[in-house]
């Protein structure tokens, strides 16, 4: 039975992106913007 | 969603992504979940950029590794069967979180603001430019008094019984709410006299430093009391914006309050810095400096964007990163209003409540002197009053209608934006602000936290690449 013949293609990859450190919300100052 | 061959998808026309060299990061802008990918799985989620099979994408056999790649693609909603209809699914889902607002079950912050006045009258102060677009200003009732402040507490922790919730979130804000410290004083020796067998309280306080006595700082300490408190800068950076009533610099005042905060053992884990048109040029990596001197951890930075016409947008989030950079290789975080959407990214709209801020996603009463409640101190939208607390959060309120108006996905000006489920357009106060006075920009808001949120994303996409390199890396050629 033949082989198929390997493919260039690199794997499909996906990875979940690190969290983000989130700081006590609050401190909240008197400004919104 | 289950991989089938045979079914037609297509890439999700909320799909957003943020390029760094050969990879990317690739979020969902309604649902969240951030990727990240190498350059030839992105080539591959945009082959789907017209309805096709898997099968006519992939001419052979997967490997377990691609398998796996595709289920993430499709579990993270970037590749969706072709007749998905993204918003009509978040529609749903939001209508499911109704019975939780009406219920009152996300109530679980008390803010009281225990005066409407201040001893400063810093420059971009929100908290009186907002006022001043509504009645608010010309309440009589300036401070709070004991009598309402322990009716609130009663009623706020009878809320939180009826949810079978024994952590009691409580701050003090304003204005500066030290000009109230006795009752500040008689509210948190209640609290701890009458319910703490009962309840854990977490209190909290902003205020700018000055009226900080060694006997405040003591009885702070005693009650675990987190200070919020700012520093617009050095000296100089300081005195451009924030000043007493009459016009003079506060800075000398603030580190009194700061070094009465140190020598009572209770020194401040963080600062906020409001910068606006008149202090930009002024921050620096100095501040970072001033921080790490004094041993403190994070440098939060707040930038009045909307009223920074002079200033482009480019160069605040270039300043912004360098100054993030800096302080990062030094231990501080840097974070700002202009991080939440990429901390937002952290959750997904569909599993959590994501929100801009704790008033939006319903948490938060904040009763003023007058026993007016509003979602969140500086707004001038009331929501209810302390006379009727107990049906504060029932269906048709005030306080129903405003969380369910600012759900993911119902905020008008807010669909299509690259970051729609993460921002939830923006602080609401801004907002509010806007549209009395019709002469903000909100869309520099906008643009200013598209730019940040992306900026944020390729710095974590750099640090994690950095640190696990063969994420980029051809592992297994395809046999």
């Amino acid at each position: 039975m033949q082989k198929a013949q390997p493919k260039q293609r690199p794997a499909l990859k996906v990875k979940a992106l690190p969290k983000l450190k989130v700081l006590c919300t609050c401190q909240r100052p008197s400004n919104c913007h | 969603m289950v991989l089938d061959l045979n079914v037609a998808y297509v890439k999700s026309p909320f799909a957003q992504v943020v390029r760094d060299g050969d990879s990317a990061v690739i979020w969902h802008s309604l649902f969240g979940y951030p990727q990240i990918v190498p350059a030839e799985t992105l080539k591959f989620l945009e082959s789907f950029s017209t309805p096709r099979t898997m099968r006519s994408q992939l001419d052979d056999e997967l490997t377990s590794e691609d398998q796996e790649a595709i289920e993430e693609l499709l579990r993270c909603y970037f590749l969706i069967p072709e007749d998905f209809d993204d918003r009509a699914f978040l529609e749903e889902k939001m209508r499911t979180r109704e019975a939780e607002i009406i219920s009152g079950s996300l109530i679980d912050y008390l803010e009281l603001i225990m005066s409407e006045a201040c001893n400063f009258r810093c420059t971009y102060c929100i908290h009186f430019n907002n006022l001043e677009t509504s009645d608010r200003i010309n309440n009589p009732k300036k401070f709070m008094r004991f009598d309402t402040a322990k009716e609130t507490v009663d009623q706020y922790l009878e809320i939180l019984r009826s949810h079978e919730k024994c952590v009691a979130e409580i701050n003090f804000g304003g204005g500066e709410p030290l000009l109230a410290w006795p009752v500040i004083k008689q509210v948190l020796e209640y609290c701890r006299t009458a319910y703490r067998s009962e309840f854990q309280f977490r209190f909290s306080i902003n205020t700018n430093a000055s009226l900080i006595t060694p006997e405040i700082a003591t009885t702070l300490k005693e009650h675990r009391v987190e200070i919020a408190s700012s520093l617009d800068g050095l000296r100089e950076g300081n005195d451009r914006v924030r000043l007493t009533k009459s016009g003079g610099g506060t800075f000398s005042q603030i580190m009194r309050g700061f070094d009465a905060l140190t020598q009572a053992g209770y020194p401040l884990d963080g600062i906020a810095v409001t910068v606006n048109e008149k202090n930009f040029h002024e921050l620096d990596e100095s501040i970072v400096d001033w921080a790490v001197a004094r041993g403190t951890k994070n440098v939060r930075i707040d930038i009045d964007v909307v009223d920074m016409v002079e200033i482009p947008i480019e160069d605040v989030v270039a300043k912004l990163i360098r100054i993030r950079r800096y302080a990062a290789a030094r231990g501080v975080d840097v974070p700002g209003f202009w991080s939440r959407p990429a901390e937002n990214l952290n959750e997904s709209t569909l599993e959590s409540r994501v929100a801009f801020c704790g008033a939006v996603r319903g948490n938060s009463m904040c009763v003023g002197p007058s026993g007016n409640i509003y979602g969140c101190g500086y707004s001038t939208t009331q929501l209810g009053s302390l006379s009727e607390i107990q049906s504060f959060h029932a269906l048709g309120t005030a306080y129903h209608r405003f969380v369910r108006d600012h759900l993911t996905g119902v905020m008008e000006m807010c669909k299509g934006c690259m970051i729609e489920g993460q921002c939830g357009g923006g602080c609401n106060i801004t907002q509010e602000f806007a549209r009395a006075t019709k002469t903000a920009k909100i869309e520099r808001m906008c643009d200013f936290y598209r730019r940040m949120t992306q900026e944020i994303l390729r710095e974590q996409l750099r640090e994690a690449t950095a640190s696990e390199p063969e994420l980029l890396q051809p592992a297994t050629e395809r046999r």
